[in-house]
């Protein structure tokens, strides 16, 4: 740069710091920061809540069925929600972390997010796929190997159930699975522009 | 004196550098409310951070590389839901009639502040820091990029800055 860019940014950055400014005052930011990590808490939390609400259900189930069947059923959901959960919690080891040396550093931790969002969507399938297997089971054993009667219209809804829920889910996991392409494309470009000289 | 807890620690570097920060956030995000959101995700991952914190730089290199990760990060997200968030460099500023002699320096900040949004983030990283006052080597540290780098960026992004400076003044 030539003395008179150099003059010009100097006077630039006279202009740039004379802004207006309403610092924010201590308590503000102290606030701010513990709501937030309150949040992240309650994010970890809310994990560990619906493991440990669904686990107990399913293996007290399996427990006081007198169906091998439904006992296996049982201890295969049990099996899906522990791997499901220790899986959430495997995929996010090393990528929460708020901030990066660089911003090189901090676009390998944002490629590193992406994959392992897309490796969530591909683990999200098969645990998808486990559980209508596992409640098909279940319910096919129940409709046909039940010894006490059945209410009337008690398969119709049972299947009718299985349905609707993997239809919902399947439409998330294909609503999750856009948006993470789309998210992949918005972030190559913003890499390239970054990463421009 | 006895140890500064993390708290403590966290509040002060961000109230010394709260006018910086804003300045910064302003020139990442247009909306008010939205820069406002930017400043506090900077708080707070400053707040996350400060554990890993080993003095290997100086805290002011320490709290630009969070605020420039969070204020990408802010463009990235925005981008996604198609806002006015500052993301490209299609934003052309509407021309100032005043001529510059007569502008007040807090009409010249917020015309250099549309100029500077309007630039493409790998240009507008480099302005700020250069208009924070950081050195080519706290710029380099921040980015990781070489020194010689942030030198040609910074030399093309004051081109361009001049430009667009011009543009708002001179009404075509």
């Amino acid at each position: 740069m030539t003395t008179e860019d150099d003059l010009e940014l100097k006077q630039w950055a006279a202009d740039w710091q004379a802004a207006p400014d309403d610092p924010a005052s201590a308590d503000k930011i102290r606030q701010y920061v513990a709501r937030r990590g309150r949040l992240l808490w309650s994010f970890a939390i809310a994990d560990a809540v619906v493991g440990g609400i669904a686990l107990p259900v399913v293996l007290y189930r399996a427990f006081v069925s007198r169906s091998g069947v439904e006992r296996l059923a049982m201890l295969g959901l049990a099996l899906i929600t522990v791997v499901a959960v220790m899986f959430g919690w495997w995929n996010r080891r090393g990528v929460l972390r708020s901030s990066a040396t660089t911003m090189t550093d901090f676009v390998a931790i944002s490629a590193e997010r992406l994959r392992r969002m897309r490796m969530a969507w591909r683990a999200g399938w098969f645990v998808l796929i486990a559980q209508v297997v596992v409640f098909s089971i279940w319910i096919w054993d129940r409709v046909h190997s039940s010894t006490s009667p059945l209410a009337p219209g008690y398969d119709t809804f049972a299947w009718g159930w299985l349905a609707g829920f993997t239809l919902l889910a399947g439409f998330g996991m294909a609503k999750f699975g856009r948006w993470v392409s789309r998210d992949a494309e918005r972030f190559e470009a913003l890499k390239r522009e970054l990463e421009r000289d | 004196m006895g140890v500064e807890s993390r708290d403590d620690r966290c509040v002060r570097l961000l109230q010394e550098h709260d006018r910086s920060l804003r300045r910064l956030a302003a020139s990442y995000e247009r909306d008010a409310a939205r820069q406002e959101d930017l400043v506090q995700d900077i708080w707070f991952a400053v707040w996350r951070a400060l554990p890993r914190f080993r003095d290997e730089c100086s805290e002011r290199t320490f709290i630009f590389r969070i605020a420039h990760n969070r204020a990408v990060s802010h463009v990235d997200h925005w981008q996604r839901r198609r806002t006015d968030a500052l993301d490209d460099d299609a934003t052309f500023l509407a021309p100032d009639p005043d001529p510059e002699d007569a502008l007040s320096q807090q009409q010249r900040h917020e015309r250099l502040r549309r100029a500077v949004q309007s630039l493409p983030i790998s240009m507008r990283q480099v302005v700020v820091l250069a208009l924070e006052g950081l050195t080519h080597a706290e710029i380099a540290a921040i980015l990781g990029i070489t020194d010689n780098n942030v030198a040609v960026r910074l030399t093309r992004a004051c081109a361009e800055l001049a430009r667009r400076l011009g543009a708002q003044k001179d009404p075509p």
